[in-house]
């Protein structure tokens, strides 16, 4: 959402950043680092593979389409999950909770903590973010770059490195994500990684413009999920049900999308 | 004379080919330099390889007697040059004002509407809104604000109607008598040689005429062959 | 007929003449030598390879990225099982259902693709293969329970008899798929990827060739999960996770599966490589590492895979013998060959075209047209007749409304109010290709003739036929029709793009700014050709321009449109001296235009 929105490309494999930076906060958890320490090397690791990514894709792809790059994203993936593979295994982790399991039941639906925490936290976020780039000039600059990147370098914005700061930026947020979520789902690194789907989607229902209106659809996919659970038909199909929830509204909002360009 | 531009033996290949082949040519602060040649002879390929967006194979580009061959885009445009590309490239999602931003702080870009006033009504417009001539006026001045020392225009006169473009033609000529080098690149040779003090004639990747032009007259046997070759 | 053959014929029919056959037949001829183990991999090479090619079909020809092609080859191997099971049909047979039962399914996510496009649809493609999955953990394979594995018919039980098997499907799929790359759908295919507009702007329905080339993807693809089941007599489900797709997707970007060649290799890869790491004490992941590495470097290098990479060196040593520079032109006609001797094509006998028997009625009658967009009025009550055999010229300051007026005349954009006949009927509600194939045909302002294509593949998707090319290309001065359009420079491609509109009879042509870019002489050249349209094609002219040498030397009539409204109209030498017309366009009076 991020990067899309900043740098014209669209991350199949921020999840898996975020994912790998996720576990190494895990093993070294596991290895007696403490939890903080543990969180904030996680973290960093999570933006340093994030920004190397970025900076591949800004030295060998800085003039291609956004299909091209989003095809380059895929293989960006499927590498790293092979190289997750290789380091941590697929043994499904258990994710040391980050606050108290503290519920509250607010008519018939309980809320978690952790959960009111990452709400919290995704919409300081996604405010602080949106007023960057509204108020300053380099977030005028990252728009323009992210519309036309050749016409940005002639007019001297440095978009290289604003994309590697960008991509870094959005690995420590997505290294983030799945330490808030983990607790909430099966923790195996396919699971974490695939996180990307359900992400895009509401990056998708935002439209890939409104950074305000994707925190809520994220909040209400996963509201949606927890709801499926209890319902036993559907409970089996709750990973794809808000998909497919997504897809209509997608459809919906993109009717009048009957051309593939303006003009 | 000082040279703000200075291009020598330029070689610019594309998709295997050589496109430009040891090309000459030198821009003035000052003065307006026209670069004429039919299609394909690759004026824009050199506009190109002159700012970075493709690299030149051999051959060499100083920019106020720094060679800049070996550097990036961003580098040569933050050392005063600018290039206009073909085609209207305004950011479309942004205001005017924005697109000016992007090129130039805030105190800055007062200049623009200084020099075309009418894009003063349309500041908070987004600028895929604005008619071609108002997207080419932007183009220019999204430019000028940045107070380049070199100026490349590439075909400015595309797809504009005549009101349009001879609004434009003065304003580069200014410019110049202000003090910057403008390289123009046009298709419309008369209007262009009106306004311009030197002239190249680019035809298949060599030029093949330089001088002044008043020389050139549009009626010019070097023209006229350069086109029918 | 044995394999061999079938190889050259699918080799020669797929234009690929180049590639040596006597390779495809040694190669044949090794696999059937080799053990048994390794045959086995090689038919895995071949399934494989199917579903890559079905990730050309959809991605390397049509530009749309879909991630859930193993999810159709699942539908393909489920449907053998189910069939297996509960009928008893011929082997082929029921790969044939097999395939045909997951075309409704991609024509389903086909319907996806009229909306979504690029990163959208990867992530929808995304969500089915992982809605499938979460579906086929519910339901077992059919048979699994009881043993009722699939049979190998008795004929191609043993691995050598069943690679020939597969190897005949996949040339008779190959044969397939090249057969509609020569027909005007495969054209249409690598045009949709540069412009949906274009595509339909050339009479061809957007919806029908996406969806045909989402339904051909299916298909092969569910053939490839069916010859998948028969060799191994059962599936599991690891099989077709969505992270199959994604990787398949990947080998198919890296070895370039529009071609034949790239699908086998990527078949190849995905089978044959896994194996040899495995003998070489390579841990397995490194495959999958390699792919999207592999990929990545590929596409940097901005090719269609590495087969394509190769393919654009031999076009570029070839080409650079034969023409030196950047879209040089071809031999020059510097003249319309034979401008007097009559019209080149003959008027359609239909409905008595000819300008005789409908004196007087326009061809195009344009009435009280008025767009808006928000709050702007983009036309304002345009009226405009084209007669017959005329060429009308629609000029105006930019803005005023010309590009939204040939826009709205094709059926891009939807007017407020007003009325659009040809030939007096209306065509108001029909979508933009019907109204290409009535015969209201149009180039684009951007120049949008379709790069991947060579010239005679271009005409061939505006609906020309081959005999007709040659003199409509020497006429409007076109390069050869095996040149490709990309190598061509932009305001060259536009002649081609007017010459294209001329095929397929239609009644007029709307030319948008067909002159940008050329030079003057050359713009002169354009216009005495735009002028001969009516009489050697039969049909009329609606020419915008700004050149005014172009639009004096070409039109019979003119409008000049301001803010979308019309400010003048009328014969060209006393349009151009209205003082409005001066005042709001030209600046300064044209000189010379009255004598």
């Amino acid at each position: 959402m991020l990067l899309y929105r900043m740098a014209g490309v669209l991350n199949f494999s921020i999840a898996v950043f975020g994912a790998f930076g996720a576990f190494i906060m895990v093993s070294l958890f596991e290895r007696g680092l403490p939890f903080g320490l543990a969180i904030a090397v996680g973290v960093l690791a999570g933006l340093a593979l994030s920004a190397a990514m970025g900076a591949v894709m800004a030295a060998l792809f800085p003039d291609t389409d956004p299909i091209t790059r989003s095809v380059v994203t895929i293989g960006m993936a499927i590498s790293l999950f092979a190289v997750a593979f290789r380091i941590f295994g697929d043994r499904p982790r258990s994710f040391p909770p980050l606050f108290p399991s503290v519920s509250y039941t607010v008519s018939g639906v309980s809320l978690k903590l952790s959960g009111m925490v990452a709400l919290g936290l995704a919409s300081v976020l996604a405010f602080a973010i949106w007023l960057f780039l509204r108020r300053t000039r380099i977030g005028v600059q990252v728009a323009a770059m992210s519309t036309r990147s050749t016409t940005a370098e002639l007019l001297g914005i440095p978009v290289r490195s604003y994309t590697v700061a960008i991509w870094a930026l959005a690995g420590a947020i997505a290294t983030m994500a799945p330490i808030l979520a983990a607790p909430t789902r099966q923790a195996d690194f396919t699971s974490l990684g695939l996180l990307v789907v359900p992400a895009l989607a509401a990056a998708l229902l935002g439209s890939f413009h409104s950074l305000g209106l994707t925190v809520v659809a994220g909040l209400g996919i996963g509201v949606l999920e927890a709801m499926a659970v209890r319902w036993p038909a559907v409970s089996t199909w709750r990973t794809t049900l808000p998909f497919f929830v997504i897809l209509v509204v997608l459809l919906w909002r993109q009717r009048g999308e009957v051309w593939d360009e303006a003009r | 004379m000082s040279c703000a531009l200075r291009i020598s033996r330029l070689e610019v290949p594309r998709s295997g080919f050589e496109i430009v082949r040891g090309v000459d040519v030198d821009v003035p602060a000052g003065q307006v330099t026209v670069l004429l040649g039919p299609n394909g002879a690759g004026k824009t390929t050199l506009l190109e390889a002159v700012s970075g967006v493709i690299p030149a194979s051999a051959g060499s580009i100083h920019l106020d007697g720094t060679d800049v061959t070996g550097e990036g885009r961003v580098r040569r445009a933050r050392r005063g040059l600018s290039h206009v590309e073909q085609g209207r490239t305004v950011f479309g999602d942004l205001s005017v004002v924005d697109n000016l931003l992007a090129a130039a702080p805030r105190p800055e870009i007062g200049l623009a509407f200084e020099i075309f006033p009418e894009l003063d009504r349309f500041r908070e417009r987004k600028a895929g809104l604005l008619s071609g001539g108002e997207q080419q006026m932007l183009v220019v001045a999204r430019a000028v604000v940045q107070r380049p020392k070199v100026l490349l225009l590439d075909e400015i006169s595309l797809g504009l109607a005549p009101i349009v473009f001879g609004r434009l033609i003065p304003v580069v000529r200014q410019l110049a008598d202000d003090g910057m080098a403008v390289l123009l690149v046009e298709q419309f040779a008369a209007l262009a040689l009106g306004i311009g003090d030197n002239a190249y004639v680019l035809s298949n990747g060599s030029i093949v005429f330089s001088g002044p032009c008043a020389e050139l007259s549009t009626e010019s046997e070097v023209l006229h062959s350069a086109y029918l070759s | 007929m044995k394999p061999v053959e079938l190889a050259s014929s699918l080799f020669s029919s797929t234009r690929d003449r180049a590639f040596p056959l006597s390779l495809v037949a040694v190669l044949t001829l090794f696999v059937l030598w080799l053990p048994d183990f390794w045959t086995f991999l090689f038919i895995s090479a071949l399934t494989t390879g199917l579903i890559a090619l079905s990730v050309g079909i959809v991605y390397g020809r049509a530009r749309m990225v879909s991630l859930c092609q193993f999810s159709f080859a699942a539908v393909g191997a489920w449907v053998v099982g189910w069939l297996n099971v509960n009928y008893n049909l011929p082997f082929v047979v029921m790969i044939l259902v097999g395939g045909l039962a997951a075309v409704p399914l991609g024509a389903l996510i086909g319907l996806l693709s009229l909306r979504l496009r690029g990163i959208n649809l990867a992530v929808a493609t995304l969500g089915f293969a992982a809605a499938t999955i979460v579906y086929l953990r519910q339901t077992p394979f059919p048979g699994s329970f009881n043993g009722q594995f699939v049979e190998r018919p008795a004929a191609f039980s043993s691995e050598n008899r069943f690679f020939l098997l597969c190897a005949v499907v996949f040339a008779a799929v190959v044969s397939l798929v090249g057969y509609l790359d020569r027909r005007r759908v495969g054209r249409a295919w690598l045009a949709v990827r540069y412009s949906e507009r274009a595509t339909a702007a050339v009479g061809m329905s957007v919806a029908r060739v996406k969806l045909a080339a989402f339904s051909l993807g299916a298909f092969v693809a569910a053939v490839g999960g069916g010859l998948l089941v028969g060799q191994n007599g059962i599936v599991s489900l690891r099989s077709f996770e969505p992270f199959d797709s994604l990787l398949i997707f990947a080998v198919a970007a890296l070895t370039g599966a529009r071609y034949v060649d790239g699908a086998i290799g990527a078949g190849l890869l995905g089978a044959i490589l896994p194996e040899l790491f495995r003998r070489w004490g390579i841990p397995l992941d490194v495959a999958p590492m390699l792919f999207g590495v592999g990929a990545i470097y590929v596409l940097s290098q901005g090719a269609e895979g590495a087969h394509g990479q190769l393919r654009e060196q031999w076009r570029a040593r070839r080409a650079s013998r034969g023409l030196p520079t950047e879209g040089t032109g071809p031999a020059r006609v510097p003249e319309p060959a034979g401008s007097e001797s009559g019209p080149a094509f003959p008027p359609s006998g239909r409905g008595g075209r000819g300008t005789a028997n409908r004196a007087g009625q326009p061809v195009l009658a344009i009435g009280g047209l008025t767009v808006r967009y928000g709050a702007v009025v983009a036309l304002d009550r345009v009226d405009i007749d084209i007669l017959p055999g005329t060429v009308h010229g629609l000029i105006g300051p930019n803005g005023a409304g010309k590009s939204t007026l040939i826009d709205t005349v094709t059926g891009f954009v939807e007017p407020a109010a007003g009325r659009v006949l040809l030939e007096g009927s209306a065509i108001d509600r029909l979508p933009v290709h019907k109204r290409a194939r009535a015969g209201v045909r149009r180039t684009f302002q951007q120049g949008r003739a379709i790069p991947d294509l060579t010239v005679g593949q271009y005409l061939q998707l505006a609906g020309g036929r081959p005999e007709e090319f040659e003199d409509l290309l020497v006429f409007m001065d076109c390069p050869p029709v095996d040149r490709r359009i990309s190598e061509i420079d932009m305001a060259r491609r536009r002649p081609v793009e007017v010459a294209a509109s001329l095929l397929g009879r239609p009644r007029v042509v709307l030319l948008d700014e067909p002159g940008a870019g050329l030079a003057e002489d050359e713009s002169a050249a354009l216009a005495r050709r735009i002028a001969d349209i009516p009489e050697r094609f039969g049909c009329a002219v609606l020419l915008v321009e700004h050149d005014m040498t172009m639009v004096v030397g070409a039109c019979d009539g003119i409008t000049v449109l301001d803010f979308g409204e019309t400010i003048a109209s009328g014969p060209v030498d006393k349009v151009l001296e209205d003082p409005r017309v001066v005042e709001a366009y030209l600046g300064v009076p044209i000189e010379g235009v009255s004598s």
